[in-house]
Parts: structure tokens; sequence; C-alpha cells
């Protein structure tokens, strides 16, 4: 075993901050519970898989993510399509929130998650205990923002978070869909641009009973940036809910997305396209949670690697006992563009009850060579035909996302390709 | 035809819900040995879930009486029918891999004759028939149903009718997917059986088979009813004028 | 001494066919626990090598050093006492060579297994081991003329000591794991074979090995060579009393697969229920060999075993082919191991297995291929049969890909007994039970098409007994 240094993270000042945004006492001791739940901080393990491919100590902030320093002002953000909400947040605070007509009519809520009254469900799908980065987040967030859709509410355009990674950035959303409400909302990530930025960023989503909540995740983060994501939803009786992760920027980056299928007839989908280029680490790790019977999921992630990148993909599908009739699929998919290229795959079945149905399936192969020279024998030359397939191999995945959400990543992975 | 024999099959009162919503509202059919019937009908009017349902499958309640040579059967697991000399061919037969077809209609002739039958008397007798229905004799060593064909399928399911030797069997649109040199070889199995005293049911939508097959009865079943019968020339009209014409029938509950 | 056997829920039969034991008499044991003496007295007992002497202390002190296994079933694990095992227990005076003179009470044990009967019929060599010593030992005739070389692992080594030396541990250091390194300090027993250039075994070699006192550990070592172009196959099954406390058997298997060679290695492993079995099995292949893992895990109450196949020549070819079978209490955590070295290489992993009751049955895979490996490919797939709610499977496959020319694909399934394909068989008249274990002997029917027929028919009477009363 190597000495590797004990980790040391002061978090000093956790009443001032949530002081200075005008917390609750309800806010402030979930703070103080994570802090406790980190110190001492003690790494996972890197035999655990999770974290077999990542050092865990990349993500530690270095400094006292706490400390109040000054705040940098994030870039403006010109909106050029029809949107029920946006908000920025930048600089470890919102920055704009715009809501449209509709949406201000049906009574969606989106507010500062600092001021938020109380408590009770920040926290609920993404604990301090859930891991190290999930407790120090909890500890030292700053910069959240509530969205709240009321019982029954469809909307028509997407709700858009855009979240801009600073030098260290700690953010946090709590999406809450009511009961039968149907709505999308995209938790876009970028920023980065001075070539370096920590963030460590966590989600929950809670979809109420028989709501509808397609949900995208894209990060487009500049070269240099090393951040960690964790987005979890609770899936209530009867509810669907469709995530779609395109992961394209930063220098290291790791999520941690899933569901937890937590009523009878839950739905969940994820779709994730990935793709990686020069010396980018990307590790995914994906979680699908059946904890009750007759609930449904299937995932779907890609991913394409050129330079000398390398991705870690692990998946988990768990079935709990007694969760009878659950069906779940899973594939992981992966295309090496280079020789220097690597992919590891672990997709994980834990299946605790018999009437089930799941299925998973991974792979791991170059370019067909055949499909090349089909393309090339109808004039492309080889670059484009290279990017056709890549596309199309990728395109497969987004083709089942909300029309607009797969414009969007598509319109990035032609950029993509074109610069690669 | 045998018209002092006894039936060997008849049912009445048959309703078969699934779930919620009932599928058949009410059926009853005689069939005496040797006999072939038709039960000819739209898709979706619930000829499968009858079949299904008469053999037993557990998705359906089935409620009606169904009697086998004289005997109840209505509450017996289909194993038990099956032993009582009941026959179901399925339209969509199941794979069961690494089980090959030889072992398992060994095991089933055993369980439907009651006594164990020597491996080299049954090889003998699965060869014949494989014969009779112009298959290749490798196929007793393939896995059941396992990547079979539609038309090798169904020709296992006519060489299981020509082993088991039923009282009554109830063929579920097997000839649908078949071309005409298959569909000759699945009448050919059909009429020997008749022959051979099986009385039979053939459910299906086209009049196709029954250019091979002379059914003494032909029954026009829809949206969960037997809503006319008659004899061979119904089949005719029907495939001339299609269903619409006995939609009003069928509205009114049947003849 | 001996004390009552207990029935383990496995079957009705497992008791009076393999679960019964002999009294037990012997002609010499080491006291319990582990320590550098039981070492030095297995090793002085056995007037061993100096390097073999200095090989087991030095691998107790890995063994000592080295924690328990983080990962698997860590609560299973943890319940193995290694203070109050005994690592080696000698039955017999010396080896015999013919049935007859095999002392009475040993003698009984294997007749009642049916191991000389099993020789006549259809084996080329047989080796049975009871305890820690291998009791007899037959090769028939024309094989050693040919130069083929099977012996058990203690007569290997005085008699082959240079040809030992040079392969023993190369494929499995003492330090590659817990209970490699334990394996490595009391090994005793086991098989070793040398098959010369070109030469070709047609039929099986057999070893059976038997655990036969309460609270002991089997440690056998086997290494089999292959050299160029020649072609064996080595087939192994397991069985002991049904105690009430658990016993351990932590083997090590070395394979050795020189150019064109061809090794099978062929395990019906069904220890009673309270047996630990962890075993580390791993072949060397070299240029266009081939191996072939066929592993059939029925009994124990935990295994751990990942048969492994380091593919380090080009166009070489691994392959695992295996099942499992948990039953209530039981866990079953196999897999294999791929390791592409070598360009054009191949690899093959097909694992069934069965969950039934409280059974847990996991995969844990690794496939990996290694950079400058272009050409390989490698196909891994699962199958997963569960009966009742209470079943529990899990797949842990992990790809690690740095070559970008290879082709890996993995695909699991978890199902439990069809309803629709119940229903098709019943409808032939089959009844209820006999349908579902026609099912179950139709899932792993590709592993027992690989079993020379009397482990076949074996397997399935085995299958059998495991499926009486699962009903439902």
């Amino acid at each position: 075993m190597s000495a590797e240094p004990i980790p040391n993270l002061p978090l000093e000042h956790v009443s001032e901050l949530s002081s200075a945004a005008g917390e609750g006492r309800a806010l402030l001791a979930l703070r103080n519970q994570a802090r406790e739940a980190v110190s001492p901080l003690v790494l996972p393990a890197r035999a655990n898989h999770l974290w077999r491919y990542t050092n865990p100590a990349r993500f530690l902030p270095e400094s006292d993510p706490t400390a109040l320093t000054p705040i940098d002002v994030g870039p403006t953000w010109r909106l050029d399509e029809p949107l029920s909400v946006a908000a920025l947040l930048a600089g470890g605070a919102t920055r704009l929130v715009e809501m449209d007509a509709a949406a201000r009519k049906s009574g969606v809520v989106v507010e500062n998650l600092h001021r938020i009254s109380v408590g009770d469900l920040l926290g609920t799908i993404v604990p301090a205990s859930h891991g190290f980065l999930e407790a120090i987040n909890m500890a030292a967030w700053r910069g959240g923002v509530l969205v709240r859709v009321p019982a029954g509410v469809s909307l028509e355009h997407p709700i858009r978070l855009r979240l801009v990674a600073g030098d260290l950035s700690l953010p946090r959303v709590l999406v809450v869909g009511g009961e039968g409400s149907s709505f999308e909302v995209i938790e876009g990530h970028v920023g980065g641009d001075r070539g370096t930025g920590k963030v460590i960023g966590v989600s929950e989503i809670l979809v109420g009973k028989g709501a509808n909540v397609r949900y995208g995740l894209v990060q487009r983060w500049e070269s240099g940036v090393v951040g960690h994501l964790t987005a979890r939803a609770r899936v209530l009786t009867g509810a669907r809910f469709q995530m779609s992760i395109a992961s394209f920027g930063g220098t290291t980056f790791k999520a941690d997305v899933g569901a937890f299928l937590a009523g009878e007839g839950a739905e969940v989908e994820t779709y994730g396209v990935a793709m990686g280029g020069d010396s980018q680490h990307f590790d995914h790790h994906t979680e699908h949670i059946h904890e009750y019977g007759k609930t449904h999921s299937n995932l779907d992630f890609k991913v394409a690697l050129t330079g000398s990148a390398r991705s870690a993909y692990t998946g988990m599908i768990r079935i709990a006992p007694g969760a009878a009739g659950a069906e779940a699929y899973q594939e992981n998919r992966n295309l090496l563009l280079s020789e220097n290229a690597r992919a590891e795959s672990i997709p994980e079945l834990e299946i605790l009850t018999d009437d089930v149905r799941c299925s998973h399936g991974a792979t791991v192969s170059p370019l067909d060579p055949e499909q090349l020279f089909y393309l090339e024998s109808r004039g492309l030359p080889r670059l484009q035909a290279m990017r056709v397939i890549v596309y199309g191999f990728l395109d497969q995945t987004l083709a089942r996302l909300p029309q607009t959400t797969r414009e969007r990543i598509a319109a990035l992975v032609a950029a993509r390709l074109h610069t690669d | 035809m045998n018209t002092n024999a006894k039936p060997t099959f008849q049912c009445s009162g048959i309703h078969i819900h699934i779930g919620e919503k009932e599928v058949v509202k009410g059926v009853d059919l005689t069939v005496l040995p040797g006999e072939i019937h038709a039960i000819m009908g739209p898709n979706g009017s619930g000829k499968s879930t009858l079949a299904n349902g008469l053999m037993g499958h557990p998705a359906y309640a089935v409620e009606g009486t169904v009697m086998l040579a004289g005997e109840d059967v209505s509450a017996m697991p289909p194993d038990e029918k099956a032993r009582k000399g009941m026959f179901l061919a399925f339209q969509y037969p199941v794979a069961v891999p690494g089980v090959t077809v030889a072992s398992f209609l060994r095991a089933a002739v055993s369980a439907v004759r009651g006594v164990d039958v020597p491996v080299r008397e049954f090889r003998k007798e699965l060869l014949a028939r494989m014969e009779d229905l112009e298959m290749d004799p490798a196929f007793a060593g393939r896995y059941l149903n396992d990547g079979f064909s539609g038309g090798e399928k169904k020709r296992v399911e006519i060489l299981q009718l020509l082993m088991l030797k039923p009282r009554f069997a109830l063929l579920d649109e097997t000839d649908s997917g078949l071309d005409i040199d298959a569909l000759k070889v699945v009448a050919k199995g059909i009429n020997a059986a008749a022959s051979n005293d099986t009385g039979l049911v053939l459910v299906t939508h086209y009049q196709r088979l029954l250019n091979y097959v002379h059914p003494d009865v032909v029954h026009v079943f829809m949206e969960g009813r037997i809503v006319r019968a008659g004899g061979p020339e119904l089949a005719l009209e029907l495939e001339e004028r299609g269903y619409d014409w006995l939609e009003p029938a069928a509205a009114a509950g049947g003849v | 001494m001996a004390s009552t056997p207990t029935v383990a829920d496995i079957g009705s039969d497992y008791s009076r066919r393999y679960g019964f034991h002999d009294p037990e008499e012997y002609f010499m044991r080491t006291p319990k626990g582990l320590s550098h003496e039981v070492v030095e007295a297995i090793s002085l007992l056995k007037k061993e090598p100096e390097w073999m002497r200095a090989f087991r202390h030095k691998a107790l002190d890995v063994f000592l050093a080295k924690p328990m296994p983080t990962w698997g079933d860590t609560a299973m694990l943890s319940e193995i006492d290694f203070d109050n095992i005994t690592y080696y227990v000698r039955a017999t005076e010396k080896q015999e060579k013919s049935w007859d003179e095999v002392p009475e009470n040993v003698k009984r044990t294997f007749d009642r297994l049916g191991i000389p009967e099993a020789e006549r019929k259809f084996l080329a060599g047989v080796s049975a081991q009871y305890e820690s010593e291998v009791v007899y030992h037959s090769v028939k005739e024309e094989l050693t003329k040919q130069g083929v070389i099977f012996l058990d692992m203690d007569s290997g080594l005085r008699e082959h000591e240079d040809l030992v030396r040079k392969h023993f541990a190369t494929v499995i250091p003492a330090a590659d794991n817990k209970f490699a390194a334990l394996n490595s300090a009391v090994w005793s027993g086991g098989s070793f074979i040398y098959v010369p250039k070109n030469v070709e075994v047609a039929i099986p070699l057999q070893a059976y090995f038997r655990i036969n006192a309460e609270r002991m550990g089997q440690f056998e070592r086997t290494l089999i060579i292959a050299d160029e172009g020649a072609k064996v196959h080595y087939i192994e099954g397991c069985t002991a009393p049904v105690y009430s406390t658990n016993s351990l058997h932590s083997a090590v298997v070395e394979l050795i697969a020189m150019k064109r060679a061809r090794i099978r290695y062929t395990t019906i492993q069904n220890w009673s229920n309270n047996i630990y079995n962890l075993v580390t099995k791993r072949a060397v292949a070299h240029e266009d060999a081939v191996v072939e893992w066929v592993d059939g895990n029925i009994g124990s109450k935990l295994t751990m075993k990942y048969p492994a196949v380091i593919l380090k020549g080009e166009r070489a070819h691994g392959e695992v082919l295996s099942i499992a079978f948990a039953g209530p209490g039981q866990h079953q955590d196999a897999g294999a191991k791929m390791t592409h070295l070598a360009p054009n290489t191949t690899s093959k992993i097909t694992s069934k297995s069965i969950s039934k009751g409280t059974g847990r049955s996991s995969y844990r895979g690794l496939v990996k291929v290694r950079k400058g490996a272009h050409g390989c490919k490698t196909s891994v797939q699962c199958d997963a049969l569960l009966i009742g709610d209470a079943a529990r499977t899990d797949t842990y496959p992990t790809m690690e890909i740095a070559e970008d020319q290879v082709r890996v694909e993995h695909e699991a399934r978890v199902s439990k007994i069809g309803d629709e394909q119940l229903f098709y068989l019943r409808s032939r008249g089959i009844r209820d039970d006999q349908a579902r274990l026609m099912i179950v002997n139709g899932f792993i029917e590709p592993f027992v098409k690989e079993l020379p027929m009397e482990y076949a028919v074996e397997l399935n009477r085995l299958i059998e007994l495991e499926m009486e009363g699962s009903v439902g």
C-alpha cells in the first residue's frame, strides 16, 4: 500500500457562510451534520470499484470551501430560445431568473435555495451519507436553486439552468415535480475560461406520483476544469423520469447519476453520451434502484474516445427483495477511435428477487472497417466518414430525447467532431 | 365421421377474462370423435384467448364447463388435461433451449400414455412420424423451438399432435406463416389425426387451410362469441365477403 | 472423536451418497491452528528440499500479513476461524498403487464413491486424495511409455524436482492473494502432470478429492504442464461428509500450455454445504495454445473461484464454461478472468447460474486487454436463472481495455423459469415439477454436453436432487 498523505479539508466557516446567505436554522443544521460526516475526512478505498479508476483526492478543494472569498461575477447569458424558466448560477449565487408568463401563471416557483424555509426535502435524495463529496457539498454548498412545478402543471418549454464553474464551485439544485406535472429541466454546466476550476455539484430531483419529468445534464466545461457531479431522482408511483447526460468538457470529470424507482409502476430511462479527446478523463456511474414492483428501467450509455482519452463506466441495476415484476435493461457501448484511448466498463446487476426481467450488455470496439469502407466507397473522405459513423453511433442514443434537447446535444457532438 | 359417437369434447358457457376485460363472452361447442371444426374470425376477436383459456393458461380466468369424453376437466391444470387427451397446437410455440425435441417428446409421450416408452421403440415411432411430415431426422436432436423458423415450429406442433394422439386437439393459427408445401404437410397431419378419431378444432382467420382440410362445421367467431355456424360453404362465403356482413349478428349477441 | 453428521439442506441423499464419514483414524495430524511450527512439521515430514521449505515459510508470512479480502461475501468469509482448523492430516502411512492395499477404512470411502469402478470404465489414470495426502494412484501403462508424468504433487517434487522447481508458483505466486499464500504455506497432495511434446492423452486423467475429518483444511496443489503440441484433459471431483462445523478447501491450480498445446480442466465441485471453497486457478497459454476451464459448482457453503487464463502468446485461446447452483444458504461467487497480453488472442466466457431459495450466485469477472494486444476478441455471456422470490443473483463484470483494435462483448440476462415455457410443457402432459427440471436441465445443457458421459449423468442427477421441492 502506498503511503498517501492523510487528506485534510478545513470547513471552518460554515456558520458565517450560512448566515451571510441568509439561511434559516434548518439549513445550518444540515450543514453542520454534513461537516461531522467528513471530520475527519476519510477518502473511499480505491479497491472499491467506484473509485478504482479515478483518484478521489483529485476532487478535494485546495482551500476551505466555506471561506467567504470575494465572488467573481459570471458571464451574461443571451437567451435565444423559448424557455419556461431560465436561471443562471455563477460565482456562488443565483445571477438571473427569468420566467415566462405561462409558467408564472401556473404557479411555478424558482427560488434561491439558501432562502427556502424548510429543509425537509433538501438532502433526502442525496444525503451527506452518499459519499464524501456529497457531504462536502452539503456542508459548504454555495449558490443553489429550487425549482418547484405544482401538481398537474405541464410546461411547454424547458426550464434551463446554467451553472458556471468558477475557481471553486459547489452548486446545489433541487427540482420538485408535483403530482402529475410534466416538464423538462436542462442543467447545463459551462465555464472554466481561465483554464482552471473545481466543481462539486449535487442535484436532487423529486418526481411526484404520475409526473413526467425529463432531466438533462449537459457538461461542457473548458479544458482544465476538474469536476464531480451527483444527480439522483426519486421517482414515485406511476411516474416517468427520463434522464440524459451528455459529457464533453473538463479535464477530469466524474458523474454519479441515477434514480430510485420508489413506487409501483415507476419508469426510468437514462441516456448518456460522452465524447472524450486529448487526455480527458471521464468516469461515469449510473444507478437504477428498483425499490418497488412493476417498475421499468432502461439505460443506454455511449462513449466515444479519441486521443489518449480515458473513460470508466460503471453501472448498477439493483432489484430489491419483493420488487416483483421489475424489468431493467442496461447497455454500454464504447467506441475507441485511437490507439491510446482506453475504456473500462463494469455494468453490474444485483437481483434480489426472482420475478424479474433483466439484461445488460457492454461492448468495446474500434470503428467498423466495413462501415468505413462503405462510406469511403461512396466518396466520403476518411475523416468525414469517421465523423459520420461516430455521429450515428451517438445519435442512436440521442434519438430518444426530447427534440430540442436532442438537437442541441447533437450540435455539440457535431462541433466536437469537427474540432478533434 | 362417426355420427353415433358421444362427444369427445364439449364446452359450455365459456367466459374468459384477462384482468378486468371480458374477452370471451359465452361459447358453447360440441365436437365428436373424428370431426373437424373450424373457428374463423377476424384478428383480435378472442380466438387465441379461447384456445389458450380452454387449455388452462394461468394468465386467464376461465368460467364455464369443459368436458373431455364425458369427464369434467374444467378445473384441471394443463398437464392433467393433456394426460386426459387434450392438445393445443400453439400459435407461437415458445423455445425451451437445451431440451431436444426428442427428449421432450419422449417425456411428453410417456406422461400422456402413462408408461415409460422404451428409447428404441420411441425413436422408431418418432422417425416414422417425422418422415410422414417430411422432416429431416436431424430435427429430433435440435433444441425445442430454439431458432426454428415459423414453418418449422408449426411442423413440430403437428409432429406432437401425431405422437401424442389426443382425443381432442385445438389448433391455434397453425396455418399462418406457412408456404404452400408446408401447408400441405400440416394438412396431411391434421387429416391423419382426424382419421384416427381425434376431434379437431382449427382456429384460423384464413380459408387457405380449408382447401386441404375439409371441416364438418365452420363457426364464425367475432367479439368473443360464435355468431354463426354452418357447413364448409360458410368458409368460402367468408373468403368472398369478409366478416363485415356479420357485424350486426355480433352486435346482437350471436345466433 | 467422531461426531454425528447433521444433514444440511442439500437434497435428500447427499448424506447417504457422500455425506457419510468414516471414523477418523489417523496416522498423523498436526495440531490445530497455523504457525511456522506447523509449516515446519509438514515440510519435515515430506522430507522436502530446502527451497520448498523456505517457500512455505515465506508464504506463511505473506498469509499472516495480508488482510482478508474486502470484496465478495465478507460476512461469510469473516466466519472462518483459522485457529480452529487442522492444516495437515494423514490417514495412511504410504501411497498405494493397488486398490487392495489401500487401508480398509479409506478404501471403503472411495468404494462408496465409486472411484475404482470409474477408473476401470473410462479413465487413463486416477488419483485419490484423502485429507491431505494422495492415498491411491494409478496410471495406465501406455501413458507412462509415452513419457506422460501423472503423479501426486509430493511425488512429483521428489521424482522431478527440476521440472517442478522451474514451474512451481510461476503462474500463481504465493503473494497473489491471501488464500494462495495459505495454500503455498501448507499445501499437500494434488496432482503433477507433464505431457511431453506432441503427445495427446486421449482419455481423461482424473483426481478425486475427499475431506473426511471435521474442521480440517484441504490444500492440494496441482501443476499441469502440456509441452508443445501436447493435449490433455484432467477432471477433478470433490466431496466431503456433512458435519455441523465448517471445513476449508483452498487449492492452487497452475496450468502451463506451451505452444500449440491444449489443456482442458474439468471440475465438478460437490462439497457438502459447510465447506469454504476458496480456490485459485490460473493458466498461462503460449502461442496458439488453448486452455479451457469447465467448472461446475454445486456444493460448498461459499465458493470463491475465478479460473483465469493469461493469454501470453499470439493467437492463444482461453475459455471458461461454468455453471453454479446456489441452494438455500449457499453463495457461489464464481467467475473468470482473461488477460490478453498478446495480439490476436481470443477468449470466451460462458457463465450460467441458478439460485434457488435463499441461494445467491454471483458472477465476478475481469477481461483485460493490454495495450498492443491488437486484434483480440473476447465475449462474455452470463445467464442467471432465479427460483423463488428470496433468490439472489449478482453480476460484477469488469472490462479494462487499453487497445483500440479489439472487440469486447459482454451480455448478461436474468430471468426466472418462464410461465410460457412452463405452460407449453405442461400442455403436453408433463407435470409441473418435471417441467421445471426439464427447463433447468435445458438451461445448463451447454455445460453438460462438454462433460464425459459419466459426469453428465451424475450432474443431471445432482441437479434433480437440488430441484426437489422447488415447485412454486
